[in-house]
């Protein structure tokens, strides 16, 4: 470990702060309809779009009606997305001639675009067109932000609004929400990625000579070896700074190109990669002061955005520590950091990135729900890459995903308040509102349907062949590839461990059901919190209520998610990546 | 991500040309799998609905 790599690590985080407040303050303001600087260009669009639609601005729902709106609208969304793969040859912007996607792999893409997941099992520069890539891929890359962002808004107004059944209006909620927030963002947020060199064309692929022609073994069709002098490249483009920053801010994660982040055409300087880093976390970390402020108490908000703080540091200085202590198999090897090498273990990983970005982004992009990766958590050492799965696994509440980070927060933090009522004997509180058993009901379910499905269909796939012929290591190694996968589609993250084949008849269907079970089943039980909570008073503190504002909140809230997950997935994680880094140790690998 | 990044760039896009132009075949079986997929993509939005009714009733 390096002062550089730690000054790094801080400067994310220092910077992350600073922007939580503005932008925090930006989105409350946005979502209460107050007046900001950017109405004059947003406000007509907004009307011309509700006359369009016949959309009423005024009229209000409860959180069934809500919910039944954002369930059709991600339905036919996902229908479309799945036609546009299948049609894809027929429609235009298509220069390389890209053929329809097989139904199969089109029905997962259009769930994990759909969930905000951004699971890929395709290489995008080879499989899709760029009109799915634009009105498909990054298309969803918006509407699904925006769709997490509004169910964090609709449980703020939960905890804010009172005696109520009103909720908002999921149309305006979406169109704000895209207007006033990601499309100026992105707007910036793109033109800095193409100053740092991310393309943005709408050209064919670039066919280049080798300067030096290089020498490969091929396998053709009828199983023999051939040699075969290659003395051509074929270079991808595309609009691929459009998608890239959406991808971030969105924390969608799908890349334009197979190698997504790790690709030098998506994430070329170390500076583009600290700008990523930051897009990722900067809408979740603004939600937290968006919450106390929204709900009147700017103090709570800091105080979940301290406990995110904590578990984040938690992670990053775990993967940082593993990746740079090394790989104890190559002993004799020299592994330390000087000035001519990063050392470490720095297999699948970038040179231009090196440890400590290496180890920084697989935090970020796991505490949130992102996905991207710059790159290959499957190369990296057991415990290293155990730090991205448990952050998935903790329900990805370490700042999250934008919005999803912040409702899933709350439902630890309806948790941690339950809990404490029942050791002090009181019932509990959450800003004034009280925490009774359909609450925690509701929670507990959103919980454990996340836990069920991943632990379900990994068992299924590690009992049988259509699961286990996917993998590329035997043993440990093998079990944490099938369960990061799950754990990462369930967990709408879309991060992949590596080394296995996802794109098989069952991997396709089960992980596309398994993400839509993530997304929908999960979200259902906390709107149905938030309906509950806004019809409740908001009683006044008194001498035995549990404060949800300083230190003491923060520590139970951090052992909350913290028990949750232990208790839940230890077992799991004993026989994946704690068995093989102690294998490891023993000077076995797999 | 991508899972399957170690594919050679040059190789498929020579499949994907190739595959271009037998598009037509095929047509046919994968229009009972889009059926099928069509249908259960509101399969399960439908449960969805359904459980948010499960939901409600529940308090």
């Amino acid at each position: 470990m390096t002062a550089n790599g730690w000054f790094q690590i801080f400067l994310l985080l220092g910077l992350t702060l600073a922007v939580t407040k503005p932008l925090g303050i930006f989105m409350a303001r946005v979502f209460s309809r107050d007046k900001t600087l950017l109405d004059p260009v947003f406000r007509p669009i907004e009307k011309l779009v509700y006359r369009l639609t016949g959309v009423d601005e005024q009229h209000e729902m409860r959180w069934t009606e809500y919910t039944v709106a954002m369930l059709l609208f991600s339905g036919v969304s996902m229908t479309l997305l799945y036609l546009i793969q299948r049609l894809q040859q027929w429609l235009p912007f298509n220069p390389q001639k890209m053929v329809n996607v097989p139904p199969a792999l089109a029905f997962n893409t259009a769930a994990s675009f759909t969930t905000n997941t951004n699971w890929q099992n395709y290489s995008g520069e080879s499989t899709m067109s760029y009109f799915t890539q634009m009105a498909g891929l990054a298309y969803h890359n918006f509407v699904s932000a925006a769709t997490g962002m509004v169910l964090a808004l609709v449980i703020i107004r939960g905890l804010a609004r009172k005696e109520t059944d009103k909720l908002g209006n999921f149309w305006v909620d979406m169109t704000r929400c895209l207007l006033w927030v990601l499309l100026p963002l992105c707007l910036v947020g793109s033109l800095a990625l193409v100053s740092q060199g991310v393309v943005q064309n709408l050209k064919p692929s670039t066919t280049v000579e080798l300067i030096e022609p290089q020498t490969v073994q091929v396998t053709g069709a009828d199983g023999k070896t051939a040699t075969q002098v290659v003395s051509q490249q074929v270079i991808a483009q595309g609009p691929v700074a459009s998608q890239e920053i959406i991808k971030e801010l969105g924390t969608n994660g799908g890349g334009f190109f197979g190698a997504n982040s790790s690709h030098p055409f998506e994430n070329p300087t170390p500076l583009s990669n600290f700008i990523e880093m930051f897009s990722i976390l900067a809408i979740a970390s603004g939600l937290t002061y968006t919450l106390g402020r929204m709900t009147g108490s700017p103090r709570h908000g800091w105080a979940v955005w301290a406990a995110m703080a904590v578990l984040f540091l938690l992670g990053v200085t775990t993967a940082y520590w593993a990746e740079a202590k090394g790989n104890p198999i190559l002993a004799g090897v020299d592994q330390r950091a000087s000035a001519v090498q990063p050392g470490g273990n720095m297999e699948g990983k970038e040179v231009r990135f090196g440890i400590a970005n290496s180890a920084l982004f697989a935090t970020v992009t796991s505490d949130t729900s992102c996905g991207a990766v710059n790159s290959q958590h499957d190369s990296f050492t057991p415990l290293g890459g155990m730090v991205p799965m448990i952050n998935i696994m903790l329900g990805e509440v370490v700042f999250g995903g934008v919005g999803s980070g912040l409702y899933g927060v709350v439902v630890f933090v309806i948790l941690a308040v339950f809990i404490a009522g029942l050791m002090v004997g009181r019932t509990p509180e959450y800003l004034g509102k009280k925490i009774e058993s359909y609450d925690v009901q509701m929670a507990m379910l959103s919980i454990l349907i996340m836990t069920s499905v991943i632990l379900t269909f990994s068992a299924i796939a590690v009992v049988r062949p259509f699961g286990t012929a996917s993998i590329s290591n035997p043993g440990p190694h093998g079990l944490s590839q099938i369960l990061y996968a799950y754990t990462s589609m369930v967990g709408n993250n879309g991060s992949a461990f590596g080394g296995l084949n996802g794109n098989t008849l069952w991997y396709n269907t089960s992980g596309a059901v398994a993400m839509m079970l993530g997304r929908f089943f999960m979200h259902i039980p906390i709107l149905a919190i938030a309906g509950n909570l806004v019809k409740k008073k908001i009683a006044p503190a008194s001498a035995g209520t549990f404060p949800v504002t300083g230190t003491l909140f923060t520590v139970l809230l951090v052992s909350t998610i913290l028990i949750v997950s232990a208790l839940t997935f230890f077992p799991a994680l004993s026989l994946g990546p704690i068995l093989e880094h102690l294998q490891m140790h023993a000077g076995k690998v797999f | 991500m991508c899972v399957c990044s170690g594919f050679f760039f040059a190789q498929t896009q020579r499949k994907s040309k190739r595959q271009f132009a037998q598009g037509h075949q095929g047509v046919e079986e994968n229009l009972v799998q889009d059926f099928i997929f069509v249908a259960a993509t509101a399969l399960i939005f439908a449960i969805a609905i359904l459980y948010v009714r499960g939901c409600e009733r529940l308090k």
